[in-house]
């Protein structure tokens, strides 16, 4: 055989070695029988793998003919299963592997070109048949010992040699014995080395491959229990936001929905709202600087100390100041969170708030549109001990709106590295018209971020509360027929006297509260009317819902008031004199309701008298 | 709402009183089925009206038109603040004979 078909072989058998590594310490379910409670299905199948691979190793080495020996690595299969699956393993993978020897001339003896007896005394066949064997059992032996190595490569080089000067040793006292000394170690000293070099790099490589093959999978596996943990993490970080919607069951004198998307598995971005008690209501956002873990435990400090202290009984500012005292004791990471922190008034609809360093909200009075809330309290918190906080304050009307997000929508990242921005969120906000509800808002500006970011990947949180004032109202429900109207008109006289309504626009009201009813009396067939009468700074919120067909009484044209009695229709005047009367008038439908939202600005009066 | 007449000859003066809405309209509405048709003059006093609302424009439509078919006069007097905003509102300032 030429040096050039030796490397050849030598190569081979090396990558059957690596599959055998391979099959040995795969992820599919051999790996299963690898880990089975059962001991013995374990020995069996170290075993007959390792005996097949003995069967292998001797059909394809090298016959030195004019030797009567095989050159082969077969004893890794019973070394391998000895010392990875026991005792049992090497018993069987040696009896495999050796018997296999034993009978390795038997085409021959069936050929009929030698007997049985010849074909054992042949070559080295019978020691090499029983030093497999034992090899076998002794590697079983080893298996306590050997599972605790650290470098097992190098160990199964050592072992490989010594079991291989083993088998040639066995060899040798089955020459001495049978013919003689010298015969013995002519043979012997020509194939020693080349037996415990394959066999000792052999097993080995093999031992190597498979162990970093294992170690690979429990890298992998590590990973995937650190996957499962920030999993855990997410949602114990989501359970901590008040995710329930409508939060506050039987509060209809505002609305707040609110949404986060971390970036990543946990985020650094929170909000939270509660009661401070009947009247006060405490929401905020925030965002703590960096991501992932750090980030996230900062975020747990954060929420529990703010809400700590603004439900203690101090002014906000006090509150945030004191909250940012014990966010820069021990702060040692230098961590900071940007915060808004708002405490709305149900009664009065008077809401004062504190930023500290977050990006300024958008707000909504009224008509007015949309507009950025730039006052700035104070810096961030947990920035410096020294950082004072004031207070600002404004008021809630009914249907003003509130809208509070993180930088990570106005520094959303489209893949050409522009930003959101906030002109874009003002505008896209400034789409929407009163009719939109709280819930709808945030999932309009989430999909309208999605839509600007495009493919480009979510590079920071995405937090978002909206807040839609309803105002502090007053209900009546009555079947729509006239008999009901003065129980209705009564329930709004009774409240515009409590609000100290002037007379003069008692009686207006009356007025507008007459053609509604009558109209809606007239044309819903008895279902339901509903009137809510809220009383925001300054103005009357009357907001009716009512079944009957959906129509928008809004766009009714407008009489001709100018016209002589003989031509002047009798109908259509009365939705005239509530438009003109009222200060604002809205339609939309709602569950498939008619909804007219009206107020009356009462500083209107003041003005044209 | 209330209302009461009172008859001289072929003048007839309804005195009202209340709120003409949506409740009450009908009544007032069922005095003009009961106007003598010799009638010259009709007087509607609103002086204690507080408020009017669109049905009460309309019975007030249809007296005029009714005066004006049989040739008399009809006029509105003692207009409240706020009956007399919805008149004009309206356009009803113009119609009517107010006083």
């Amino acid at each position: 055989m030429t040096t050039g078909q030796t490397v050849c072989l030598l190569i081979g058998t090396i990558a059957v070695i690596s599959l055998l590594a391979f099959i040995l310490s795969d992820t599919s379910k051999l790996a299963k029988v690898r880990g089975n409670n059962k001991i013995w299905v374990k020995a069996v199948f170290y075993g007959v793998i390792g005996g097949i691979f003995g069967i292998y190793a001797t059909i394809g080495g090298v016959r030195v003919e004019e030797l009567g020996a095989i050159i082969t690595i077969r004893d890794v299969g019973p070394m391998m299963a000895g010392c990875l699956g026991g005792p049992i393993s090497g018993l069987i993978a040696g009896a495999i592997a050796g018997i296999h020897r034993l009978f390795f001339n038997l085409p021959s003896v069936i050929g009929g070109s030698m007997t049985l007896t010849e074909s054992f005394l042949s070559g080295t066949t019978i020691p090499c048949s029983i030093s497999t064997f034992i090899i076998g059992l002794l590697s079983g032996l080893l298996f306590k010992p050997f599972s605790t190595k650290k470098h097992r490569g190098l160990w199964a080089l050592g072992i490989g040699v010594v079991m291989e000067f083993f088998h040639l040793f066995i060899v040798f006292l089955y020459f001495w014995g049978t013919a003689s000394a010298a015969e013995g170690w002519a043979l012997v000293s020509k194939i020693i080395i080349p037996f415990m070099v394959t066999n000792g790099a052999g097993f080995g490589i093999l031992i190597y491959l498979l162990d970093m093959a294992r170690k690979h999978q429990d890298v992998q596996e590590k990973e995937k229990s650190v996957e499962t943990e920030l999993n855990v993490a997410t949602n114990i970080q989501n359970n901590m936001l008040p995710t329930i919607f409508p939060t506050f069951p039987g509060r209809k004198e505002f609305s707040i929905d609110a949404s986060m998307t971390p970036a990543k598995e946990i985020g650094g971005d929170f909000y939270d709202f509660f009661f401070v008690d009947d009247d006060h209501f405490a929401f905020l956002i925030a965002d703590v600087s960096g991501k992932g873990v750090t980030a996230a435990l900062f975020m747990v400090i954060s929420k529990t100390i703010l809400k700590n202290n603004i439900l203690s009984d101090m002014p906000l500012a006090e509150a945030v100041s004191k909250s940012n005292l014990q966010l820069c004791d021990g702060n040692k990471s230098n961590m900071f969170v940007t915060a808004w922190v708002g405490v709305l008034e149900i009664s009065t609809g008077k809401l004062t708030y504190v930023n500290a360093g977050h990006n300024p909200p958008l707000i909504k009075h009224g008509d007015k549109q949309f507009s950025y809330l730039k006052n700035l309290s104070g810096l961030v918190l947990a920035g410096s001990k020294k950082s004072k906080y004031r207070q600002f304050s404004t008021y809630l009307a009914s249907g003003d709106r509130l809208f509070l997000y993180t930088d990570g929508v106005t520094e959303a990242m489209n893949i050409k590295n522009e930003q959101y921005n906030e002109k874009r969120l003002l505008d896209c906000i400034s789409r929407q018209d009163i009719s939109t509800s709280a819930t709808d808002i945030i999932q309009i500006v989430k999909a309208d971020v999605k839509e600007f970011t495009g493919e480009a990947e979510q590079s920071d949180d995405i937090t978002i509360i909206a807040l839609a004032m309803n105002g502090v109202s007053k209900n009546i429900t009555v079947k729509a027929e006239i008999e009901n109207f003065d129980q209705v008109s009564d329930f709004l006289e009774e409240e515009l006297t409590k609000h100290n309504i002037p007379q003069k626009i008692k009686l207006k009201m009356s007025i507008v509260l007459d053609e509604l009813f009558s109209n809606v009396a007239k044309y819903s067939n008895g279902e339901d009317f509903s009137l809510d009468v809220a009383f925001p700074r300054n103005r009357i919120n009357l907001r009716i819902e009512y079944g009957g067909e959906l129509f928008d009484a809004t766009k009714l044209k407008d009489p001709d008031v100018t016209l002589a009695a003989k031509d002047r229709p009798v109908g259509g005047l009365g939705i005239f004199i509530v438009k003109k009367t009222m200060t604002s008038m809205t339609y939309h439908s709602e569950n498939n309701k008619n909804v007219l939202t009206l107020y009356k600005d009462l500083e209107d009066e003041t003005v044209q008298k | 709402m209330e209302i009461s007449k009172k008859e001289s000859g072929n003048d007839l003066i309804l005195i009202v009183s209340g709120s003409i809405n949506t409740a009450t309209a009908p009544l007032l509405e069922k005095e003009l089925s009961l106007l003598p048709k010799e009638l010259k003059s009709l007087t509607i006093d609103i002086t204690d009206v507080d408020y009017i609302s669109s049905s009460g424009l309309r019975d007030l439509l249809n007296f005029q038109n009714y005066i004006d078919e049989i040739g008399g006069t009809m006029i509105v007097k003692g207009c409240h603040e706020s009956v007399r905003e919805v008149f004009e509102m309206t356009g009803f300032d113009t119609i009517l004979t107010i006083e």
